[in-house]
């Protein structure tokens, strides 16, 4: 188990130190990570393009989904473009109506 | 006697997809698939095209543009200052191709009025294309210097039979550096490894020397 002891204003700066190195490591990653994506483009662009545009596809049909969900989930029927509320007033009835 | 120019054009291969025709400046990129943001740009810029409106692309979808694998939710465009009329007619154009303000569904001549003053007072409105909000455009008028610039010194970019304008490439890492968040220095660094052999040198210099930032981090 770790144990944080000691004088806090210490503490306090060795787990800040800690953090900001751990920080600076990731973004260093992720920097490389950005040179692979130049790499595996300048090897074969058209198929990078190809992967990237059924990535897109694929991440827009699940959040498309899921916003339909949710959109519909509460009981209100919305279409989240502008403010259309596509809800029937209530008119006290609305039960039988539906069936 | 019938006098021409002869243009001697020299075309640089970046990828198997994007060529750079130096002599005037062109990026031609060649895509067999869209992505959404591809689609919603094309369709947009498009119509400013067609309206003759002076536009430039900038931020993230610039990097999206050529291979950059991350999302944005919208891709923003910088316009020239327009009268309302004009305005009005070009949302007229883009109501028809299929856009509609994000934040009313309203398509009448108040709400584009409404619309024109939230630019004119130098806020952005969003277009949504489609039944989805995201992702969406974002647009504003030209209100700083660099806004300016970024029009008149556009990059042209065709993407197959369509074109584009950018905010050159060299102000964009510069731009994107001063912004300084994590995304935004690697967006820099993408644009910078890969355009790096038609990059301007001397440009880039003068915008990182203008908006006091270092290219170290784009190289190491």
């Amino acid at each position: 188990m770790v144990q944080i002891t000691g004088c806090e204003p210490e503490m306090s700066r060795e787990l800040i130190e800690e953090l900001e190195r751990e920080r600076r490591r990731n973004f260093i990653d992720r920097l490389k990570h950005v040179d692979w994506e130049v790499e595996q483009i300048l090897k074969d662009h058209r198929k990078w393009f190809e992967i990237q545009a059924e990535w897109s596809k694929k991440y827009y049909e699940a959040l498309y989904r899921q916003m339909d969900k949710k959109i519909t989930g509460n009981g209100l029927k919305f279409k989240l473009s502008g403010q259309r509320n596509t809800m029937k007033p209530y008119t006290g009835k609305w039960t039988k109506i539906q069936n | 006697m019938i006098y021409g120019i002869v243009y001697c054009v020299t075309m640089i291969r970046i990828t198997n997809t994007i060529e750079y025709d130096e002599t005037r400046r062109i990026i031609k990129v060649r895509k067999e698939k869209l992505t959404m943001e591809d689609t919603i740009a094309l369709a947009f810029s498009r119509i400013l095209e067609k309206e003759n409106v002076r536009y430039a692309i900038v931020a993230g979808y610039v990097s999206l543009l050529f291979g950059r694998s991350r999302r944005s939710d919208d891709v923003d465009f910088i316009i020239e200052n327009i009268s309302l009329g004009k305005f009005a007619s070009l949302c007229e154009k883009l109501f028809k191709a299929g856009f509609k303000f994000l934040h009313s569904n309203e398509k009448t001549l108040e709400t584009v009025r409404m619309a024109y003053h939230s630019l004119e007072k130098g806020d952005r409105i969003r277009f949504t294309f489609g039944e989805y909000p995201i992702p969406n455009v974002e647009m504003k008028f030209a209100t700083t210097r660099l806004d300016k610039i970024s029009i008149e010194e556009s990059m042209m970019i065709h993407v197959n039979e369509d074109v584009l304008r950018i905010s050159p490439l060299e102000l964009q890492i510069a731009y994107k550096l001063y912004l300084g968040s994590e995304k935004d220095v690697e967006d820099a660094r993408f644009l910078y490894k890969l355009f790096k052999n038609i990059l301007d040198g001397e440009k880039l210099s003068k915008w990182c020397r203008l908006l006091d930032v270092n290219l170290k981090c784009l190289e190491s």
